[in-house]
């Protein structure tokens, strides 16, 4: 039992950090970024490559300092397209370019640091081994959903994003500077994303593919969530964990499966997400 | 008919590059006609405004046709594979069309993609039944008594790349077309004209899937082989990437030129070490050079 929970805490904390990313960037900014997988895998690449040959602090910094400049490259990236094909297609060949780079950079190794997280001794819980790690991750992951908590209900920054998310032009109408507001959560969505990719280098292992595998979770998790809804896409993602580590403990077989299946059935009896308050389906 | 000219002109290329080309462009050029059926299919949704991420999955069921029906019954007759390509990819459409009704944007893509994916993963674990990773083997098919040979598959690969652009050219002058355009630009308007959107779109997919569904077959015969892969979303990717390249061109042969011209940029780089980086080059060149010259 504490196995198949700490199964599903882990794949927990994996799926949950990559789609809050997405469902800023998509729910406000409403650019389907298809490279979204490949900055959570960059931010778990560079920090396993400059943690551990820079030592753990240093090496932390410098991660947080390349990928602090990620988020304006994108941006100005993705202002060159104008209109959602463009962008489509913009962000696919964005997404092939960092596959080629990273296959140039880091070659076809694996690359984790589950064994320095390791070092960090592991508790005893129900008798079965938890590491310590994995409770720091949860502390990290769950530092960033408050930061986002206190941004998006507390401040004026956070009324206007989820004014914008709701809708854009009224937003606009009502005095909102929409294209700003967008803009930030891209920066927000981008960095939290690369960031938190580093953090789950602790318990994952990154290696070439894993950008399209991810993104494609990321995907499930918004769509059941609700486009946009980041505690929609939270309780989406501990759905889609509960699904996948259930079948994967009694019907191994099915484990592609199940999370397609409740993509299916989740646009089929409610296309806007199970968590919307009203569906507005494009 | 308008646009006749193009369908000529067409053959007379394919012709020449039977006649002086070497055996390699032969192949590549049988493989982007069949391939280019499937880019046709994600095109013709495109011009509904549906981003299809799961016509792979047509693309898969028309490969698998031919390969089952070789493996478990001993079949490599060509018509009836088509038969079963085409019953079952069309089957595959209209459910699938059916099913994603209610939903347009990225809830379409995405209900597509888990679709598409639904069968690979089938097609991967169920590996008594269909080969598993490997995948299958697929005879070279035999009309009747004959085996079609070289020659065979190329014309047959012609027939059906220039059968497709006849469609197209029936079809943009059809009021299906008409609908489509209007659905993509105002879909309400539309409806309120009077038109059975949702009927529209499930018999679009349908006929995207045939068409997906024989490019894989054919596609299956050119190479001889049937892996899950082809119902992978990456599959859908690359197919409708090329489908977006191919808006850039006049729609009349648009389709094979940008089947074509995605083929050879991805051949080309598999002679470097990261095929991806010239891959992904060459869309944003793509992207730039059209932005330069429609401003």
């Amino acid at each position: 039992m504490i196995n198949a929970l700490v199964a599903f805490y882990a794949f927990f904390l994996n799926l949950l950090a990559v789609s809050i990313g997405m469902a800023f960037i998509y729910g406000v900014a409403r650019v389907l970024n298809l490279a979204h997988g490949a900055f959570f895998v960059l931010g778990g690449y560079l920090a396993t490559a400059l943690i551990t040959r820079l030592g753990p602090v240093p090496g932390a910094l410098a991660t947080a300092a390349v990928l602090a400049a990620l988020p304006p490259l994108f941006y100005l990236y993705v202002r060159l397209t104008r209109n959602e094909l463009e962008q489509l297609f913009a962000t696919y060949a964005l997404l092939l370019l960092m596959e080629g780079l990273f296959k140039l950079v880091f070659g076809y190794g694996n690359y984790t640091l589950a064994d320095l997280a390791a070092g960090l001794g592991a508790a005893s819980v129900g008798g079965q081994r938890v590491p310590y790690a994995y409770f720091l991750a949860g502390v990290a992951v769950a530092g960033l959903m408050a930061t986002f908590y206190l941004l998006l209900y507390k401040t004026r920054l956070g009324l206007y994003m989820r004014a914008v998310s709701d809708d854009r032009e009224m937003a606009a109408a009502l005095g909102v500077r929409s294209p700003l507001v967008q803009h930030l959560s891209i920066f927000l969505g981008i960095f939290a994303t690369a960031l938190l990719g580093a953090v789950a280098a602790t318990w994952q292992a990154y290696t070439l593919g894993l950008s399209a595998e991810v993104l494609i979770y990321a995907f499930a998790a918004l769509v059941i969530g609700g486009l946009g809804n980041i505690w929609g896409t939270a309780a989406a993602s501990a759905l889609v964990a509960v699904a996948r580590t259930a079948v994967v403990m009694f019907y191994p077989e099915l484990e592609l499966l199940v999370i397609y299946i409740a993509v299916i059935a989740v646009l089929l009896i409610r296309p806007g997400g199970i968590f919307t308050r009203y569906a507005r389906v494009a | 008919m308008r646009g006749w000219l193009s369908v000529v002109a067409f053959i007379g290329v394919a012709a020449v590059v039977f006649a002086a080309g070497g055996d390699y462009l032969k192949f590549v050029a049988a493989y982007v006609m069949m391939w280019s059926l499937a880019v046709w299919g994600a095109q013709l949704l495109l011009r509904y405004g549906l981003v299809n991420f799961g016509i792979g999955g047509a693309y898969a069921v028309g490969g698998y046709a031919a390969g089952l029906l070789y493996r478990h019954f001993g079949i490599a007759e060509v018509t009836l594979h088509i038969l079963t390509a085409v019953v079952a990819a069309g089957l595959w459409g209209l459910l699938s069309g059916v099913v994603s009704a209610r939903v347009r944007g990225v809830q379409y893509a995405l209900l597509n993609l888990a679709l598409s994916m639904v069968l690979y993963s089938i097609l991967l674990k169920f590996y008594w039944a269909t080969g598993g990773s490997d995948g299958l083997y697929v005879p070279l098919p035999r009309f009747f008594d004959a085996s079609l040979g070289d020659l065979g598959l190329y014309l047959l690969a012609l027939f059906f790349a220039t059968a497709w652009m006849t469609l197209g050219l029936v079809y943009s002058q059809s009021a299906a077309a008409r609908l489509a355009d209007g659905v993509r630009i105002n879909e309400l308007r539309v409806s309120a004209l009077g038109a059975h959107i949702n009927r529209q779109i499930a018999a679009a997919s349908a006929l995207a899937s045939v068409s997906a569904g024989l490019g894989g077959l054919g596609v299956a015969y050119v190479t001889s082989h049937v892996s899950p892969h082809y119902a992978h979303w990456s599959t859908s990717g690359e197919l409708v990437v090329a489908a977006l390249l191919s808006i850039f061109l006049p729609r009349r042969w648009g389709f094979v030129a940008g089947a074509a011209a995605y083929q050879a940029v991805r051949l080309f780089s598999l002679q470097f070490v990261t095929p991806e980086l010239f891959v992904g080059v060459a869309l944003l060149a793509t992207l730039g050079l059209w932005r330069y010259y429609r401003r």
